[in-house]
C-alpha cells in the first residue's frame, strides 16, 4: 500500500491485531460474566446454609437453656454430670483468673471451649457437617471476687459465694464449613444460702442474642 | 514459476479476512457459551433461593415434615482442657424436610429441644 507520498506503509496484520483485541474484550467479558454468576450462586448456598446454623444454634441453645434454668438447686441435690455442675465447676475453678472484668481491662476474655456431642459422636458426624460447640466465659467485679477469695481462706461455702451475683455468656455456634452462626445466651449466676455447707445456685436468662 | 506462485500476493487478503473472521467467530461462540453457562448458574442460585425462602415459611407454618429422635448428648471441655468434666443430658433431635410440589428437591432443617 502506497501513502500519499508514495511512501510504503506496512498495513500487514491490522485487520488480525484487531481482531485478537476483540477477541480479548470478548474473553474479558465472558470471564466476569462467568464470575458474576458463581459469586451469585455462592452467595445463595451460603444463605441457605446460614439458615440451617441459625435453626441449630437458636435451638441448640434453648435446649440447654431448659437444662440450666430449672431453679435453684443445692450442690448436694445437683446431679454431678448435669449441665448446671458442669457450669458450676468451670466457674469455681477457673478462680478469680476466669472472671472478665468489664472495669478493669478491654482484652477479649479467654472463653472455654465445649465440645457438644449426640450418641457418643460429634454432632457434625450426624447432621452431614453441622457441628455445633459452644463457648463460655463470665464476667464480674474481679477484685469483689478475689477478695472474697481471700477472705474465704479454704471454706468451701466461703469459695462458691464468692461467685454470686458474676454472669455467664454463653455462645453456641453452629458451623459448616466457612459458615457459622452464633447465638448469645446470657445468664444471672446467683449463689444463696449455706444449710449444712451447701449454697444454692441457680441461673436465671437475662436475654439471648 | 514456483518462485512466481509463491512470491504472488494475490488473494492474501481475502485469506486474511476469511482467518479474522474464523477468529471473531471463536470468540462470539465463546462469549455466547459463557453467557449460557452463567445464565444457568444464575438460574440455579434463583432456585436455590426460592427453595429456602419456601422451606422457612413451611418450617415456620409448620409444614414440613418431622422426624423425632430422643438422643443423648454430651457437653464436655474441648481436647487439652479440664477433659474429667462433663454434663449429658436427653433430648430431642428433630429433622424438618421440605420437599418442593415437583418432589424433586429437598431442603432440610435441624432442630433440638429439650425433653418434656
Amino acid at each position: 500500500m502506497s501513502g500519499p507520498k508514495g511512501k510504503q506503509i506496512n498495513n500487514k496484520g491490522a485487520a488480525m491485531i484487531l481482531v485478537l483485541c476483540i477477541m480479548m474484550v470478548f474473553l474479558a467479558l465472558s470471564l466476569s460474566i462467568l464470575l458474576a454468576a458463581s459469586v451469585m450462586q455462592g452467595t445463595a448456598r451460603k444463605a441457605a446454609v446460614s439458615e440451617r446454623c441459625k435453626s441449630a444454634a437458636f435451638s441448640y441453645s434453648e435446649m440447654v437453656e431448659r437444662q440450666l434454668v430449672v431453679g435453684a438447686e443445692v450442690i448436694s441435690s445437683m446431679e454431678a454430670d448435669s449441665v448446671k455442675s458442669l457450669f458450676r465447676t468451670l466457674i469455681v475453678d477457673g478462680g478469680a483468673a476466669g472472671v472478665y472484668d468489664p472495669e478493669e481491662t478491654a482484652d477479649v476474655p479467654e472463653k472455654i471451649t465445649l465440645a457438644c456431642g449426640m450418641e457418643g459422636e460429634s454432632i457434625g458426624q450426624t447432621l452431614n457437617g453441622y457441628n455445633i460447640q459452644m463457648q463460655v466465659y463470665w464476667e464480674g467485679d474481679g477484685k469483689e471476687i478475689e477478695n472474697a477469695l481471700n477472705a474465704a481462706g479454704s471454706d468451701p461455702l466461703e469459695i462458691e459465694q464468692a461467685y454470686r451475683d458474676i454472669r455467664l455468656y454463653v455462645d453456641v455456634i453452629c458451623v459448616k464449613a466457612s459458615e457459622s452462626y452464633r447465638v448469645r445466651s446470657e445468664y444471672a449466676v446467683t449463689v444463696v444460702g449455706g444449710v449444712n455447707g451447701n449454697p444454692e445456685w441457680g441461673f436465671t436468662l437475662g436475654g439471648r442474642y | 514459476m514456483v518462485r512466481r506462485i509463491l512470491k504472488s500476493q494475490a488473494g492474501t487478503s481475502i485469506v486474511s479476512v476469511i482467518a479474522a473472521f474464523v477468529i471473531l467467530m471463536i470468540g462470539i461462540s465463546m462469549m455466547t457459551t459463557a453467557i449460557m453457562v452463567s445464565q444457568n448458574i444464575s438460574n440455579n442460585s434463583l432456585k436455590i433461593r426460592q427453595l429456602t425462602e419456601e422451606a422457612l415459611a413451611a418450617y415456620y407454618m409448620g409444614e414440613c415434615a418431622e422426624e423425632s429422635q430422643e438422643m443423648n448428648f454430651t457437653i464436655q471441655p474441648a481436647e487439652g482442657t479440664q477433659a474429667a468434666v462433663y454434663a449429658q443430658f436427653k433430648g430431642i433431635f428433630t429433622t424438618y424436610t421440605y420437599t418442593t410440589t415437583s418432589g424433586t428437591e429437598r431442603f432440610l432443617l435441624y432442630h433440638f429441644a429439650a425433653e418434656e
